[in-house]
Parts: C-alpha cells; structure tokens; sequence
C-alpha cells in the first residue's frame, strides 16, 4: 500500500521536473562542463525518477501486497 | 556499398531473429521459459522505439533541440503509473482472457461487439500508415547506403519494402499464429523483440559512441563548436517550436501511446507472464529510453556540423555520419539497428491488429452471419488461424500499398504524431472504463467517435492538403472559406501548434461525449456487471470465488465447445488445470458452476475475443450469463412469491366470506330447527287436543251403559266431530308438508277461478248454515281463466271461507265473497263482520299455527294451518295474498292471482 503512495509522490515529483517551467529554467544555450545545460538537466531528473523507480521497485517485492 | 551485401546482412540479420524466436519458442514447450524476467519484459516493451525513433528523432532533434525527449519523458512517466494503471489493466485482462485494445473497450462496455469493431477499425486505419513509415524507414535505409543510382536496371532487390513485408508476414504468421489461444503467450515472438531491442540500443549507442569519439574528440567537442556556431548554437538551449504546449502535448501524447497503442498492449498486457515483472520494468524500460536517447542531440549536432545545410537528410544522419567517414561495418551497424527497429514494431503491430481483426471484427461478423454453420462445425481452430493469418497479411499489404502509393507525402511522415494522438482517443475510454463505475457504452461510442472525427477533422484532413490531396486552402481559410472551422484554428483557438490545438478539441469533443452521453443513459445489466469487474478488479477476484450460482451446464460441453477453437487437448488440459487449481479432481467435475462458465468464457475470449466468446456460449450453453440469469430469476422467483401472497390474501378473504356464510347459514338451520321444533309440539299439541275430547267422550259412553239415549248421541256427535277434525287436521299436515318439500303435484292448467270458487262456496255452504252465517257471493261471469291447479283454487277459497265463517259470530255473521277481475289478474276477496284481526298479528297472520286464542275464549277454531297451506299455494300458483282489519269491520282477506297467459280480456 506504501508503495502505491510512495509512486504517486515520485509521479508528482517527475511531473514537476519534467513540466515545461522546470525546464524552461534551463533554456539557454550555455554550456556547464561542457554539456549544454538543458541536455544536462534533462537526463539528470530523467535519471533521478528512473532511480528512484528502482528503488521503489527494489522495495517491493517484500511489500508486495495488494493495491 | 553494395546492394547485395547490404540483402545478405538484412537477411542474415532477419534469419537470426527467426532462429531467436523458434528457440524462444522451443524454450516455452520445454517449460524452460526465457521470457520470463521483468528485463525481458522491459526490453520487449522497448518496441516502443521504432524506426521513427531510431532514424527520426535525430532528425527531429536537429530541427528542434531536446523537445524529441518529451516523447520518452511521457512514458517515463507513465512508467511511473503503472503500478496502478498498468498493473489494474493487467488483472483485469488475465482475469478476461483480454487479447488487445479492442477487446478491453469491448468487454468493458458489456461485451459489445459494435465498440469492439469500431476500436478494431480506428486502430487498423491508424497504425496501418504507421506500418508503412517502417518500410519506408527500411527502403530509405538501403537507399541511403546503396544509392538506387548504382544499380537500377532491373534490380531485383529494388523494391526492398516488398521483401521486408513479406518476411514480416511470414514472421508473423509463424510466430504469432503458432497457437490459437492468443491468452497463450507468444514466447518466440517476444523473445525476438526483446533480442531486437537489444541490437537496435547497441547498434544506436554504437553510432553513438562512434561519431562522439572517433570522429569528434568527445561529446565536449561537439558540443563547444556548436555552441560556437551561431546557425546551430540556439539548438542547445530550445525545447521546440511548439513552446510549453507542445512539449505538455507530447508528453501527453507519449503517455496515451506506451498505454493504449496496440503493440504496447500486446507486449505489456498480453504477453506479461507475471504481474510481478512491472515492478522492476517500470524503472527498467524508462532507462532504455535514457540509454537510447543519450546520443541522439550530440549525433544531431555533429550532423548539422559535418554536412552543409540541407545537404542531407536530418532522418538519416544516423547512417550518414559513419558512411562520411568510411566507417561502412558502422553504418551496416546502424542499418541493422534502424531494421530491428522497424521490424519489431511491424512484427508486434501486425499481430496486435491481427488479433483485433480477428477477434473483433471477423468472429462477432461471422458468428452472427453464419451462427448456424460455426455452431455445426466440430474444429474452428483451422478458421481461427486462417482468419489470423489473413488479417496478418492484410494489415502488411495495406502498409506495403500505403508506402507505395503515397509513400513520400507529407501525410505518411507526420503520421508517428497524427497517431499517437489518434490513439489518444482511446484513453477517455479506457481510463474512465477501469475507474469511474458509471461510464455506459453509449458514452464510449459518444466519445470514441466524436474524439476520432474531431481528430480527422483537425488533424487528417490538414495531412491531406499538406499531401496536395485536397485544395491547401482548406487549412488556410477553412472548408468553403468559413474561417472559425479552420482545421488548425477551430473557432479561432489561439492554440499555436497543430497538434496541441488538435488535442485540445479532439478532448473536447471525446471526454465531452463520453461523460455527457454516460450520465444521460443507463448501463445495461450486463455493462452494469462488467463494470464491477472492471472498476474493482483488484478486489473482485475474492468475491468472484465466493458466489456461486448455479448453472445447468454440463462441463463435457464446455471443454468440447472450447476444444472447437482451441483444440481438444489443449481446452482438456486447460479445463483439469483450472479444476486443480481451485483443489476439485478433474474426474469428478461434472456440473460446471459459476467459476467454471467463466473460466471457459475467459478461455473462449483468449481465441475469439469477449464479445464473440459471449455469443458463442450464449448459443452453446444453455444459461450461460449466469449471474444475471440467475439474478433475474431470483427476482421473477421473488414476485411470483408476492403475487401468491397476494393471491392467499385473497383466498383467505374469499375464504372468511364464506365461513361468513356458513355462519349464516348454520343460524339458519339452527332457526330451522327451533322452528321444527315448535311445529312438532305445536302439531302434537293440536293432536292431543281432539284426541283428549274424543277419549274422554268415549270413556263417559263406556263408563256409563245408561245414558239417556240423547245425551249418547250427543256425545258420539262430538266424538265424531273430533275425529273429522282430526283427519282434517293431519291432511292439512300432510298438504302443507308435501307442498313444502315441493313433492305435491301441481296439476297446472287453465282453470275458470268463477267455477271454483263456486265450487268453494258450494262445499262451505253446510257450515254456514249450521253457524246461521249469511252469505253474499258476488262472481263476476265471464272471468278470463287462470293458470292453477283447480283443486288447491278450490281449497284456497274453502280455508278463507271455512275461516271466515269461523270468525263470525253466531247467527247475525255476515260474509261477503267477491271476485272480479283487475288490470293484473282477478281478485277475491273475502270479508267477515267479526272481531277482526289485532293490528300487531297482521304480519305473522299466514305462519303456521299462528292461532290467537287470546283473542276469544275457549278452544281454537282451527288448526292454524289453514292461511299457512293458502300462502304457499297463492305463492306457487305467482299470485299474492293479503289480510286486513279496518277497526270495527271485521277481516278482509284478498287473493290475487294472474291471467293465464297473455291473452288477457278486459275484465267487466
């Protein structure tokens, strides 16, 4: 049942990182270590929710119940 | 690069994809699954990434920044969903036998067949164009690597998208259609796109990794000198042209597709082997759509910094950055890549519409059509699969001509967008089907078409002009120059991208539909029990065991009718495993309950779809819809008790009427009897009284031998007139009790009433003249005759006349007799000058033994039997009697009776 929750919260939390504002913070064409800032932020929130994903999946099996 | 090489690498490439999915396949029947593992699960939902991926999202990218990213940020979202979404869709089609898209609308909205098909026909109009842009993508492919200028004549290899469809058929139809119940995963299959998805990441990343480091130093590199280049440089920080709504629109988009496109659902849905597996895929897929994206802006970049301006296709950059670079073995790589790509999709797409066809739209057509003669036949797993097989190879060559006939027209490239948002349609459907209990299919129609015309409206038809298909001017100034219904602009919308606009009013019109035609109309019974099953899936299952009506349906039947579309053995051992299972012995399962019709309906769906599965059982299975059936009878079970209620109501009421009556009646008898009774000691008493007179006179003669010889006779006198009295007395009895029990014999004839009563006055006349009471007869002559027996005629004017003289007195009495005739009959009348009749004993005059001794001294003159025997005798002959006693005048009686007949003369 946590864990139903936890994926609504995380759905929250991607909806926000991948909302056109969030984004639109990052539209400059300036580069941060030489990766453009955009491209750079993008695919870090894309990897932090594919992270926490993962944790949220590695969690379950032991709580596994139903919804 | 040879045209020959590049056939040997496709068809070697192709050749090991078949050899995947045989083993794949061999795997499964050896029970030694290979699919089973939430990677290869992620990996076969991955089919998502098609050739338009492949190849077009570089190109999208180098046109539009990073805004290709929503297209895989939206289902990196849904992925995030699917624990609730996904994984409700899931149980609820395993807990179906749901076999695609079509079947789920289908069987949501009460099994029917109409949204069934029309979900089947949106998605073959939509997706078969998407198939052509595969074969496209191939084609492009070989012409990019080989160009057609290098060997055009008579190339036998020059139409590469026929060869590819072809082989995709024949895929298809190996692997998809090995077995019929479609429930049954396809395992060779799935191992195969999940093999495909493995070549088309490292095939990209390789290109990837290739152009980044071996012909630029680094990602670093590529990214500097385009931010140096002032042309590309906006590239790096741009999200697109479309602006926040366009990127909230492909994410949107995006979302409904990786849910509700029909490839996804075949992977997704039907081919999942455990629930369990969308835990760990859910994070795995989204970081396949990481890992494959990675190199897409920097390949971009590099192309638009490597080639001249429009020099070369943006889609095709993938390939032609290594070919620039002599890099051949890497541009065969990407091809390779790209063809997994459109091969996969083609593969899975194809099966999915197949299934739908088949399910959806052939069954329900031909079961209804032809009912009688599927119904005969004993094996239809040779149809099915033909049906199968058929679709399959429809659904290529309808993509094969698409990609022919208008294969480079802007309506084919924009078609990946124009059907994700097609696709799109179905989500209002869908979704409001699994959670919102009220949606009626009449709603589904309402916004499956509305949502689908909106979109053809808005977005079709724009593809057409852009195609030159139709006059440009219809986008521009709108159809017949009405400008609120530009397509791109309805109603003057200030929607700024196409698409966006498009999704806006296709939503309008669909959740519109949808929300507005479900709350106006009410859910069939069936819809209303599907709907239950849908919305609580997750907690239906329990109570699913739990209820059992009862079905009278044998379960030989059952497996034998199942065996039809899937094969004896198979629906055999199908049928044991569901009894075991649920701890029952195959053996001794003979009826099949609730469970059981379900089971083989779940079953049946799996081959033919839901809503063919319920007309098949419907037919085969006497009392199929068990629920509902059962529900039903149980209400008509129920008023039928209330009407037998109703009707003992009525009975008991009927019943208390009656004993009612018998009550009456008991009181009745019980006067009756009293009345017996009395007539018996009355009788007895008016016996004894003569008979006493008569013994004691007899005793005086016999006590006294010397009696003068007057005074004897004096005596034998009265003896004598007792005795008279006496026989009178009991003859009377007699007449009034036969005349009673309606034992006299009436002899009814026309009788001269002058003549008897005559007669009468003939017979009393020693009476009167030993009581010296004068008498007046009047008797009218010529009275018309009346019907009666003339001797009771007669006896009635003896007893008045016999009363009358009775009554008067002595020596100055008078007695008047008349009769006449009136209107009505004749009457006579009898009047007396005695003491008349006390006003009080009028009423009880004509009753039996009613003697008033009270009114004169000394003995009754009568036996009080004489009026009693003239009422019943005037009462039977249909006349009246009455008495009456002016004060001072003595009693008159009066006796009427009728004319005979109705010849009536005027009386005189």
């Amino acid at each position: 049942m946590r864990r139903g929750e936890r994926l609504v919260g995380l759905f929250l939390l991607a909806a926000f990182l991948f909302s056109p504002v969030a984004i639109g913070f990052f539209q400059k064409p300036v580069l941060v270590a030489g990766v453009p800032a955009l491209l750079l932020y993008v695919f870090a929130a894309w990897g932090v929710v594919v992270a926490l994903l993962a944790l949220a999946a590695r969690r379950g099996p032991d709580e596994d119940g139903q919804a | 690069m040879n045209r020959w090489g590049i056939a040997a690498v496709a068809l070697g490439y192709l050749c090991l994809l078949f050899a995947v999915a045989r083993w794949g396949d061999r795997r499964a029947d050896a029970g030694r699954s290979v699919i089973a593992s939430p990677a290869i699960y992620a990996l076969a939902m991955a089919v998502y990434c098609t050739a338009w991926t492949f190849y077009g999202s570089v190109g999208r990218a180098a046109a539009g920044g990073i805004d290709f990213v929503a297209i895989y940020l939206g289902p990196t979202l849904a992925g995030v969903l699917w624990w609730h979404v996904t994984r409700k869709m899931l149980r609820i089609s395993k807990a179906n036998r749901i076999t695609s898209i079509a079947d789920f609308v289908a069987a949501r909205y009460g099994k029917s067949p109409l949204l069934g098909g029309m979900v089947a026909v949106i998605a073959l109009f939509v997706i078969t164009p998407y198939i052509a842009l595969q074969l496209k993508a191939v084609s492009a492919s070989v012409d990019a690597l080989a160009p057609a200028g290098t060997g055009r004549e008579g190339w036998i290899l020059g139409d590469t998208a026929f060869y590819v469809a072809a082989l995709m058929a024949a895929f298809a139809i190996l692997y998809g259609t090995r077995h019929i119940d479609a429930a049954e995963r396809h395992e060779g299959m799935v191992a195969a796109i999940a093999f495909e998805s493995i070549v088309k990441l490292v095939a990209f990343l390789a290109v990837g990794l290739y152009v980044a480091f071996a012909m630029f130093d680094g990602p670093g590199e590529i990214f500097a000198r385009a931010a140096a280049d002032p042309a590309i440089a906006p590239l790096l920080g741009s999200a697109g042209a479309g602006g926040p709504a366009g990127w909230v629109t492909l994410a949107l988009l995006s979302m409904a597709a990786i849910l509700f496109l029909p490839r996804q659902f075949q992977v997704a849905i039907v081919e999942n082997v455990d629930e369990r597996h969308l835990a760990h895929a859910s994070w795995m897929f989204p970081l396949y759509l990481l890992l494959i994206n990675l190199f897409v802006l920097p390949i971009a970049l590099a192309g638009l910094l490597a080639f001249p301006a429009g020099s070369v296709d943006v889609d095709l950059f993938v390939l032609a950055l290594p070919l620039s670079a002599g890099a051949t073995h890497v541009a065969l790589v990407a091809f390779v890549g790209g063809l997994a790509a459109a091969t996969g999709m083609v593969i899975v797409e194809t099966i999915a519409l197949a299934t739908m066809l088949c399910n959806d739209l052939a069954m329900p057509i031909l079961l209804r059509s032809r009912r009688l003669g599927l119904a005969a036949r004993a094996d239809l797993t040779g149809l099915l699969a033909g049906i199968r097989r058929g679709s399959i190879v429809l659904v290529l060559t309808l993509g094969y001509l698409y990609f022919e006939l208008i294969g480079g027209s802007y309506a084919l490239v924009s078609i990946g967008l124009l059907s994700f948002a097609a696709v799109a349609q179905f989500a209002p459907t869908i979704l409001g089907g699994m959670y919102w209990r009220g949606a009626t299919r009449h709603g589904a129609l309402g916004g499956l078409g509305g949502g689908f015309a909106v979109w053809a409206y808005t977005l079709l038809l724009p593809a057409f002009a852009r195609s030159g298909w139709i006059d440009a001017a219809f986008i521009s100034e709108g159809p017949f120059g009405i400008a609120a219904l530009r397509p791109y602009a309805l109603f003057g919308a200030p929607l700024g991208d196409p698409l966006t606009h498009a999704l806006f009013w296709t939503m309008v019109a669909n959740v519109g539909l949808f929300v507005g035609l479900s709350l106006a109309t009410r859910p069939g019974a069936t819809e209303r029990v599907q709907a239950t099953r849908f919305v609580e899936a997750f907690s239906h299952e329990e109570s699913e065991r739990a209820h059992g009506w009862g079905v009278k349906a044998r379960v030989a039947d059952l497996v034998e009718l199942v065996g039809r579309f899937v094969g004896p053995e198979r629906a055999r051992q199908a049928f044991d495993g569901h009894a075991r299972a649920r701890g029952i012995d195959p053996a001794r399962l003979e009826r099949a309950d609730a469970g059981i019709v379900r089971f083989a309906e779940r079953l049946l769906a799996g081959a033919i779809g839901a809503a063919s599965a319920r007309v098949m059982l419907a037919t085969a299975v006497k009392g199929e819809d068990v629920g509902l059936d059962e529900v039903m009878a149980v209400l008509d079970e129920a008023t039928a008790v209330i009407e037998y209620s109703r009707q003992l109501e009525q009975k008991s009421a009927a019943l208390e009427a009656a004993s009612a009556e018998l009550r009456a009646a008991n009181l009745r008898l019980q006067e009756l009897d009293r009345l017996k009774d009395e007539f018996l000691t009355t009788v007895t008493h008016e016996l004894r009284t003569p008979l006493t007179s008569i013994r004691s006179f007899s005793e005086i003669l016999r006590d006294n031998p010397g009696l003068p010889a007057a005074e004897r006779g004096a005596f034998l006198d009265i003896v004598i007139a007792e005795s008279e009295r006496l026989t009178r007395l009991i003859n009377q009895v007699l007449d009034l009790a036969r005349i009673e029990a309606g034992r006299y014999e009436w002899q009814i004839a026309p009788t001269d009433p002058g003549e008897a009563v005559s007669a009468a006055i003939a017979a009393t006349s020693g009476i009167f003249a030993e009581r010296g009471v004068a008498l007046d007869a009047d008797i009218g002559a010529g009275l018309p005759p009346v019907l009666a027996d003339r001797d009771q005629l007669v006896q009635v004017a003896v007893n008045l006349l016999s009363n009358a003289v009775k009554f008067s007195p002595a020596g100055t009495g008078r007695v008047a007799v008349s009769l006449r005739g009136e209107a009505g009959g004749i009457r006579l009348v009898v009047q007396d000058n005695g003491p008349g009749i006390a006003v009080e004993y009028l009423p009880l005059l004509f009753d039996k033994f009613s003697q008033f001794d009270d009114q004169r001294s000394g003995k009754p003159a009568g036996s009080g039997l004489g009026l009693a025997i003239c009422r019943r005798i005037v009462e039977h002959l249909g006349g009246a009697i009455a008495a009456e006693s002016p004060p001072g005048e003595g009693a008159r009686f009066s006796v009427v009776l009728p004319y005979a007949g109705e010849v009536t003369r005027t009386p005189r």
